[in-house]
């Protein structure tokens, strides 16, 4: 008897399908992995690890900021004006009082290495009122600007950052921690909006203006390359003149001795020190750009040669009397000379470098129809290092 | 007409039988999977599945890291790996990771990138710092790109049961890496797996 094909009602009909489809699902799946199924094998647990220096090797270039002039035979102190706390002042061009918006700005050299940490950051500005009937006390308050951008102000016309007395030069150091990098500190920009209290306004006199922090291996100094005197609302740039290829210069005191050189006469420029403590030197030079005060006629020329000191002590010499490391017969052309100073290799030598040029005129000058004495035209004494630190 | 008589029984009996009709299929279906392990012959055989191993050694100085580089840097570091089983590979790949993590790791474009070339002979090593010659022919295993990379193919490998391949692994710094790439620290791990080859008749 053939079975009853019945209908099965809808509660009953639901879980047979479902059983249906499961049961396919999972005998499908039971044959798909064992297809697939396949041996590898592995090796593993290697590592290494890969530090990278705490700085990488490139130049950083310094000018001398302390420069001294020994053409007469005695050294005279010609350095940066804003470098030193040494009295040597700039005084501003105009007398400028409260409110004005006029201000005194400087450019930072860019010597340290880029990518580092700085802490402690600050300003140190060292004025005093020119003094004079009615004069009062200097003031300033100041901003900061890194890449055209303000990062930092500090004080106001209402607030001052300082306030010196009468004409007695203070300085005043303030914290700036928006300076938090070598790469804000490198070519920072300090406006100073200077005044003075008196009933008859005066100008100010500035000492110093540097900008001095640590980066996580050495402290460091860095100093103004330009100077803007916006004091009369009109900007006036001076560039530090040893600092760049520019128009300003700095021409020695006195004509340069005839014939030979001598040791007592020369330009002596004293770098900072900057090298961090443990860094490894593999490059010193020195470029000096110059030219004679006048054209030297008569077949003379202007030379010189240089020794390179490590404080007082003498580390080497670079050509001579006999030899000079370059000369020249033009007033007006610029000669740029990059000397090597091999000797100058390592960290110690490098922060108390002191570099003495000796300069002459040759065959010799003065007298009848000889080449007339002249001076030396400096626009540029840079050093640069190159240096790593692991 | 007939009619329809609903039995709770039957109906029962419906569903163990349909479950049991998917169940037989897929054991049908894993039979035959594994038919190959049976015989209806009265011969027989035996079928042992081989092994498949992968090792490194004897030279493996991937475990030596590199302190104080800079920009433009490079390391090298050789190892052997062994295909040391009795199935040969099909292919292989390089699974890396930073377990200390820094830029050096992160920055697929500055940081650093991993380059791996293969030496017909053992690589002819000096150093340290490590370097290496080839006294053979040289084939690019893996060419330059970021150091961190999941399941990256190797190419060019004898993958042959039984042989090995010398293997030089080369880490470089750009020279495009700037100084916030200094004074960083990454820890990399490096990882080997082999993948057998395709089925064949045997």
């Amino acid at each position: 008897m053939r079975p009853a094909c019945s209908a099965e009602p809808k509660p009953l009909r639901r879980p047979v399908r479902w059983g249906a489809v499961v049961g396919s699902a999972l005998a499908a799946f039971v044959v798909v992995s064992g297809a697939l199924a396949g041996f590898s094998s592995l090796t593993a647990g290697v590592s290494h690890t890969i530090v990278t220096k705490r700085i990488f090797l490139g130049p950083r270039s310094l000018a001398a900021q302390d420069l001294r002039d020994a053409s007469s035979g005695a050294e005279t102190n010609k350095s940066d004006s804003y470098s030193y706390a040494d009295g040597t002042v700039a005084t501003t061009s105009t007398a400028i009082a409260s409110g004005t918006n006029n201000y005194v700005e400087f450019t930072m050299s860019s010597a340290r290495a880029g990518g580092l940490s700085v802490s402690g950051a600050q300003f140190n500005f060292r004025l005093a009122s020119s003094g004079g009937a009615q004069a009062g006390n200097a003031c300033f308050w100041f901003d900061v600007r890194s890449g055209g951008t303000v990062i930092g102000t500090h004080g106001s016309y209402a607030s001052p950052s300082g306030c010196s007395t009468g004409t007695t030069l203070t300085t005043f150091s303030t914290a700036m921690a928006e300076v938090s990098s070598t790469d804000r500190a490198n070519g920072l920009v300090i406006r100073a909006y200077v005044w003075e209290t008196g009933t008859k306004v005066k100008t100010v006199n500035v000492d110093l203006a540097t900008l001095t922090g640590s980066t996580p291996y050495t402290a460091f100094t860095a100093y103004e390359i330009q100077a803007v005197d916006d004091t009369s609302g009109t900007p006036a740039t001076a560039p530090w003149s040893l600092a760049t290829v520019d128009a300003s210069t700095y021409t020695d005191t006195t004509n340069w001795p005839s014939a030979t050189p001598a040791t007592t006469k020369y330009l002596k420029l004293t770098l900072e020190p900057f090298v961090p403590t443990g860094a490894v030197v593999t490059a010193v030079s020195l470029n000096n750009v110059w030219h004679a005060s006048a054209a030297v006629t008569n077949g003379g020329t202007l030379c010189y040669y240089l020794e390179t000191f490590n404080g007082a002590t003498s580390l080497a010499t670079h050509g001579s009397g006999a030899s000079p490391v370059a000369c020249t017969n033009s007033g007006t052309v610029f000669a740029s000379d990059t000397v090597s100073l091999p000797e100058v290799n390592d960290v110690t030598k490098s922060n108390n470098l002191v570099i003495k040029l000796y300069y002459w005129l040759s065959p010799l000058c003065g007298g009848g129809g000889n080449p007339t004495c002249v001076k030396s035209v400096t626009d540029r004494a840079v050093v640069t290092y190159s240096y790593y630190l692991d | 007409m007939r009619r329809q008589i609903f039995s709770p029984g039957a109906t029962s009996n419906k569903v163990i039988a349909s479950i049991a009709l998917v169940c037989a299929a897929a054991a049908i279906a894993g039979l035959g999977t594994f038919a190959t392990f049976t015989s209806s012959t009265s011969t027989s055989h035996t079928i042992a599945s081989g092994t498949l191993s992968l090792t490194s050694g004897p030279t493996n100085r991937l475990g030596t890291g590199a302190s104080t580089i800079a920009a433009g840097d490079s390391m090298q570091r050789a190892i052997d790996l062994n295909y040391a089983g009795s199935i040969s590979f099909g292919s292989a790949t390089l699974t890396t990771s930073a377990s200390a993590s820094s830029a050096l790791d992160t920055d697929a474009t500055d940081g650093l990138h991993i380059a791996i070339d293969k030496c017909s002979v053992a690589w002819t090593e000096s150093g340290p710092p490590y370097t290496y010659t080839c006294g053979g022919s040289t084939s690019t295993v893996l060419a330059s790109s970021p150091v961190i990379g999941s399941n990256v193919a190797l190419s060019n490998l004898t993958l042959t049961a039984g042989s090995t391949d010398h293997l030089r692994v080369t880490v470089t710094l750009p020279s495009t890496a700037g100084n916030t790439f200094q004074n960083l620290s990454s820890t990399v791990g490096y990882t080997f797996t082999g993948v057998q080859r395709a089925g064949t008749s045997q």
